[in-house]
């Protein structure tokens, strides 16, 4: 762990060129430094951090564990209905209570010395705790209440469960913003979600790079040809971004209408001089994307990623929710909890079933991701020193758009990182 | 025919469609499925256990398993150049009245342009065949995987 003595020397590590964050050092994505800074500044900071749906916990005793930055975290539902969230890490002797990812339990007992929490995360029992016939025991000044697990801060919006470490996180509507809380209850709230599947991927590249991916619509129709064959992001498409007050969360959405489809021979222009797109690829089975979509609102994608590791997206006819477990600087754990509806037909489950393809690891849209931020990693470790260069869509000022082909958001970002980090006060 | 000698023959027919995805011959993987009535998978043993469906990867129809590899056979995909070996071991059958249950589990390492190799998936098949003209075609392929924490991507069939 970094020493707070030291907080300034690693700070001091990097310069930001410029002030409109189209410069980025490439030192924040592989010094070991920065990542320890991010588990404390940003993950136990004032942020808000996605656990798990409340479909997942329906029940009394209901849990799930999951992951703020390095820290697992215990979230289960009580009697009365209440969702409670703390780390998971015996009061005791600081041993891992909960060893499954989910579960039903009336209580957690630590498996060591069967130190017992009930499920609001209060110390409940000691074993021994008066000793045997007035021999050994806890010390008199020995005060359950004083011993209860870290507790975090829960709220939820449209079913989702997010928690902070931090008394200062302002309240989770206003953190969020107005776009996301309206697509969240767009995506969530309109009909009843339930989990139809899990997805984890491994990447080799720093969380941070994920971010960055899931606010760069400009790659979306570069990278994934797939897409672009199929008419779900094209490069001519309607479509834009808008964020928060703090420029951290983004909202960037695409629309297909009949009048814009590109013709291939528009496209096969954008593509020139490369060989990935072949305007002649046909489906064997176009049932695939042929799916409709559930909502008629034009939508075809709709991304909301939320700061530092949440992302709600509908991508074509999929819902679903992405999460990041940072695993030190050079590796992230995607895990995509896929979403269905309570009301869909049979026909709207085999049609999600079918368009499952489209994303997670080995998704026709999405695995390639996975591969660039590798790829990404991998070259961005030999520039220390240097810096990435964010200035499509324009530099100077943040602020939203009504096209795609854009970084801004991207710059949003590490505005927001900057602040938090405490870079500013350098 | 003889159980020992079916056995015989599933084995052969699981080493060459192993040898079709370690060879990269993607244009022929789609030739182990019956045409007419076939379905291939890949599931997480996550999902499984908790009788979840959404799958990895799913084809339901001989169409989509030659989708599937399309985009490998003409190259238009952004994926990891690495060489794959599946080792397929502890392979039982089940002789029904028209189908032939395969059970059996896999391995698969990856071996990188420099030569570097390691374990890329374990899992397990859980297949459906059945005998066309003395040809064994699979009507139905699942791939549960132990190791669904998937590295990087999975762009290829295993
Ligand atoms: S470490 Fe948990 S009870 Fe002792
Ligand atoms: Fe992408």
């Amino acid at each position: 762990m970094v020493k707070s003595t030291d907080i300034k020397a690693v700070k001091g590590k990097v310069e930001w060129p410029t002030s409109d964050f189209s410069r980025v050092p490439y030192e924040i994505f592989f010094d070991q430094d920065f990542y320890e800074l991010e588990m404390k500044q940003v993950f136990q900071g004032p942020t808000w951090n996605y656990l798990a749906h409340s479909c997942e916990i329906p029940n009394e005793g209901d849990f799930v564990t999951n992951w703020i930055g390095d820290t697992n975290i215990i979230v289960n539902r009580t009697a009365n209905g209440d969702i409670h969230a703390f780390k998971n890490s015996c009061s005791h002797r600081g041993t891992r209570i909960v060893d499954e990812i989910r579960g039903n339990s009336t209580r957690h007992v630590c498996p060591y010395h069967l130190w017992t929490f009930n499920l609001e995360g209060s110390l409940a029992s000691v074993p021994l705790e008066k000793g045997i016939k007035g021999k050994g025991g806890m010390p008199p000044c020995f005060k359950k209440e004083n011993h209860n697990l870290r507790k975090l801060r829960v709220e939820t919006i449209g079913g989702m469960i997010f928690a902070t470490f931090s008394e200062e996180t302002e309240p989770l509507v206003d953190y969020l913003g107005p776009h996301c809380e309206s697509q969240i209850s767009r995506l969530l709230d309109q009909r009843t979600p339930k989990v139809t599947g899990y997805m984890r991927q491994m990447i080799e590249g720093n969380w941070k790079l994920y971010n960055e991916n899931v606010r760069d619509p400009y790659h979306a129709s570069l990278l994934h040809l797939f897409q672009v064959s199929f008419g779900i992001q094209q490069p001519t498409m309607k479509g834009g971004i808008k964020m928060d007050k703090d420029t951290k969360n983004t909202w960037n959405h695409s629309i297909l209408s009949d009048d814009d489809t590109t013709s291939s021979s528009d496209l096969a222009a954008v593509y020139e001089g490369t060989d990935k797109y072949d305007p002649n690829i046909k489906l064997a089975d176009p049932a695939i994307a042929n799916v409709p979509l559930d909502l008629d609102d034009g939508y075809k994608t709709t991304l909301l990623s939320m700061f530092p590791t949440s992302v709600l997206a509908q991508v074509d006819n999929t819902y679903a929710i992405r999460h990041l477990r940072p695993k030190g600087p050079g590796k992230v754990e995607l895990n995509i909890t896929y979403l269905g509806f309570e009301e869909d037909t049979e026909e709207q489950a085999f049609g999600k079933k079918l368009t499952a393809n489209f994303i997670g690891p080995s998704g026709y849209i999405s695995m390639e991701d996975g591969e660039a931020l590798r790829l990404e990693q991998d070259g961005l470790k030999m520039r220390a020193g240097d810096y990435s260069v964010l200035e499509m869509g324009g530099i100077g000022e943040i602020a939203d758009t009504d096209y795609l082909s854009q970084e801004i958001s991207i710059r949003g970002f590490w505005s927001y990182y900057h602040k938090l980090m405490g870079f500013e006060s350098q | 025919m003889k159980k020992n000698d079916l056995q015989i023959k599933v084995e052969r027919f699981l080493f060459d469609y192993a040898d079709c995805l370690n060879e990269k011959r993607y244009e022929d993987f789609p030739s182990f499925f019956k045409e007419d009535n076939c379905h291939y998978e890949v599931q997480s043993k996550e999902n499984e256990d908790l009788g979840l469906t959404t799958p990895i990867m799913g084809c339901y129809s001989h169409g989509m398993i030659r989708d599937r590899v399309a985009q490998l056979i003409n190259n238009t995909l952004t994926y990891r150049r690495l060489n794959l070996r599946h080792f397929i071991s502890n392979i039982r059958i089940d002789e029904g009245k028209t189908e032939i249950d395969l059970k059996a589990n896999f391995q698969v390492m990856q071996s990188d342009l420099e030569g570097v190799s390691e374990l890329y998936l374990v899992g397990r098949y859980e297949d459906k065949l059945i005998l066309d003209h003395n040809e064994l075609k699979l009507i139905s392929k699942r791939v549960i995987l132990d190791s669904f924490a998937i590295p990087n991507m999975l762009a290829v069939p295993v």
